[in-house]
């Protein structure tokens, strides 16, 4: 029992020191580069908790990432490195926002339901090409999700040049979905959707599936050593592939609830980067679901805080991705420190066997 | 005619960063240095070559700064990578969070409030080979590039011959094949690997330089579009060769010439669907080479720990 306690204060304070440190780290930057740290931190701070009304646009933000991250935890586990988070969760907007624009006839609540099924569809459908390609020929998922982020992204261009494109807009974007898919927002003035909500419910669900199931067992054993887990009569293959096809689900659901809850109608920028983002979500959270929550807080906090940092002082919106950066490097190197010592201790008796 | 010999030049133009990137993935990669931040390495060194060109106002400095700026990107991978032996994969993710920050951070705060158009830099200007350029087709395909293009070529034969010809080439070889066994022969795994590492870097900076200050002559934020990864798809389309890697590189730039000519043909194809085509086609050669017999190390991506 003491053990597992520190087992998990340990799981909770390295991000967090990893976490404090990149702050730091941060505000050294900052300082170096000629602006004003404090203020900046100030508008970072202010953006996200002003009061009730920002706070729920943090919500907002972190409600994609909280999906993508799930989604590329889950690959993570079962060692398929789903860089195409991106992709999919592209996918999941257009084929939500394809239905919204083209069943308008449909029952509001009936609407939303088939828009995340379509969502979840489209981003399963780009994630499993890729883990299809990495089974049945070996080739790296690494190369051929990020060649289907570009064309996802490409696609969505298209799409919102050309068939999808609303006219009565001066930039490229869709029509807007039908009225009453818009999903209701929980507190007045804010915008917070329901997707929040779903997605922690998602993350406490993949949990479950992930760590009190055969199938959860299966996708960590392959994750953990795959040779070992095929000689264990685990069909490595399938398990690849289905977990490829959980997680572009889960991107795509994202996506879904992105146009239904929160923009309404296509762009070609909808992503803004969510499934790069959420490589450093599932990192920092040590790859587990319900850690994904608290972490996909923390990053959609940086999101719209760096906007509001660009607004108030000057500083590129794009210094998110140097944070994000800098925390994913210390929390990796944090995590594997920690795997070592466990190891030369288990060590120790075996060692000890061979002697005698 | 005309037409195709420009379709030509302009594949070797759009070959030769995939090409010097790739070859420097290649080493990389063959001592076991599985590094995914080939993308932000090479924003890193196309953003320190424009500032330095921009500022000297001398192409060879800005070159040099995107060489070292590659290098100083790929170190700080090779740290966390072999010293702290974190996960190469993720290691690869944050680098390139890195380069596409600082760059576009650092773009925004010495040259947006500078001029709101997009600030020039001299750059490499294309050689006329005297007598060679003026010959129709080949003249203009082989003979009018700038002189980064004929130093890419000329890399091909040299990394051939370090990899295959030469001590440290087999030394890179053993690491990567098998580190504890090169370790028992007094190879120091380590110090091959860092300095595998900080090769690399060189050629994917001198890469991204290339793109800023010998293809163009300006730097654009996330100007590298994805090439990083391309190139990463070369290595493996090059079978981890280096003549190999010099065929991938080129059937990219055909693909991106392709794209340039589509673009200016004038066909009625939307836009959007023409810049698919560098992407479709990288998946679709990946595909087409998977049969045939690599040379991949063994040990790549595994992070070496002495006993």
């Amino acid at each position: 029992m003491k053990e597992k306690m520190t087992g998990y204060l340990q799981s909770i304070w390295k991000p967090l020191l990893a976490v404090f440190f990149s702050i730091a780290c941060s505000w050294l930057l900052l300082t170096v580069f000629g602006y004003p740290a404090n203020d900046a931190f100030v508008s970072l701070w202010e953006a996200s908790f002003k009061n009730l009304r920002v706070f729920g646009n943090t919500l907002n933000k972190a409600c994609p990432l909280l999906f993508t991250g799930i989604a590329v935890a889950i690959g993570n586990r079962g060692s398929v490195f789903n860089i195409g988070a991106e992709g999919q969760f592209i996918m999941g907007c257009a084929a939500a926002t394809w239905v919204g624009i083209t069943f308008t006839g449909m029952p509001g609540p009936l609407l939303m339901v088939v828009m995340v099924l379509a969502g979840a569809l489209a981003g399963a459908a780009w994630g499993f090409v890729p883990g299809l390609l990495k089974t049945k020929f070996s080739i790296s998922e690494i190369i051929t999700t990020i060649m289907f982020n570009y064309i996802a992204l490409q696609l969505v261009g298209y799409l919102v040049r050309n068939p999808m494109r609303d006219l009565n807009q001066a930039e490229p974007q869709s029509y807007t979905i039908a009225e009453q898919g818009f999903m209701p927002y929980l507190i007045e003035k804010t915008k917070l959707h329901p997707g929040f909500v779903v997605g922690c419910i998602a993350a406490v669900l993949i949990y479950i599936l992930l760590f009190k199931t055969y199938f959860g067992y299966e996708v960590r054993a392959v994750g953990y050593n795959s040779t070992a887990a095929k000689y264990g009569g685990i069909n490595v293959s399938r398990t690849m592939i289905s977990t490829m096809l959980i997680s572009g689900a889960l991107a795509g659901i994202g996506g879904a609830f992105e146009v239904a809850g929160s923009a309404h109608y296509l762009y070609e920028k909808i992503s803004n980067g969510y499934g790069y983002t959420a490589i450093a979500v599932a990192i920092l959270a040590n790859n587990n679901p319900i850690g994904v929550i608290l972490s996909s807080l923390l990053f959609g906090f940086l999101a719209s805080g760096s906007t509001a940092m660009q607004r108030n002082i000057g500083v590129s919106s794009s210094f998110a991705d140097i944070v994000q950066g800098i925390i994913i490097i210390f929390v990796a190197v944090a995590a594997v420190s920690r795997v070592k010592k466990k190891r030369t201790a288990d060590k120790k008796p075996v060692l000890k066997e061979a002697k005698q | 005619m005309d037409q195709l010999s420009s379709f030509l030049a302009a594949t070797i133009r759009m070959a030769i960063p995939l090409l010097i990137a790739a070859l420097g993935l290649l080493v990389s990669e063959r001592s076991g240095l599985m590094n995914i931040g080939v993308e932000g390495t090479m924003l890193s060194g196309a953003f320190a070559a424009f500032s330095v060109a921009y500022y000297t106002n001398n192409y060879w400095l800005g070159m040099l700064a995107g060489m070292l700026a590659g290098c100083f990107m790929t170190l700080v991978f090779a740290v966390a990578a072999i010293k702290f032996r974190a996960p190469q994969v993720v290691i690869g993710c944050a680098i390139n969070m890195l380069g596409s920050g600082f760059t576009a951070v650092l773009f925004r705060k010495m040259f947006f409030d500078a001029q709101t158009g997009g600030t020039q830099v001299k750059s490499f200007p294309s050689l006329q080979i005297p007598g060679l350029s003026s010959v129709p087709l080949l003249g203009e395909t082989f003979f009018s590039h700038n002189i980064i293009v004929y130093i890419g070529i000329l890399m091909v034969p040299a990394i051939w011959f370090l990899m295959n010809r030469t001590s440290i080439g087999t030394r890179i070889i053993a690491v990567g094949e098998h580190p504890k066994a090169a370790d028992s022969l007094g190879i120091n795994v380590f110090v091959t690997r860092y300095a595998a590492a900080l090769f690399s870097g060189l050629l994917m900076g001198m890469a991204g330089a290339y793109l800023a200050i010998a293809q163009s002559n300006t730097f654009q934020v996330d100007m590298t579009g994805g090439k990083g990864y391309i190139a990463m798809a070369v290595v493996v389309l090059g079978k981890w060769r280096a003549l190999g890697v010099l065929a991938g590189a080129l059937i990219f730039g055909g693909a991106n010439a392709l794209q340039m000519t589509l673009q200016n043909a004038g066909l009625n194809i939307p836009n959007n669907l023409i810049l698919m085509v560098p992407y479709i086609v990288t998946v679709l050669a990946v595909l087409a080479a998977c049969k045939q017999k690599a040379i991949d190390a063994s040990a790549k991506g595994v992070p070496y720990e002495k006993a």
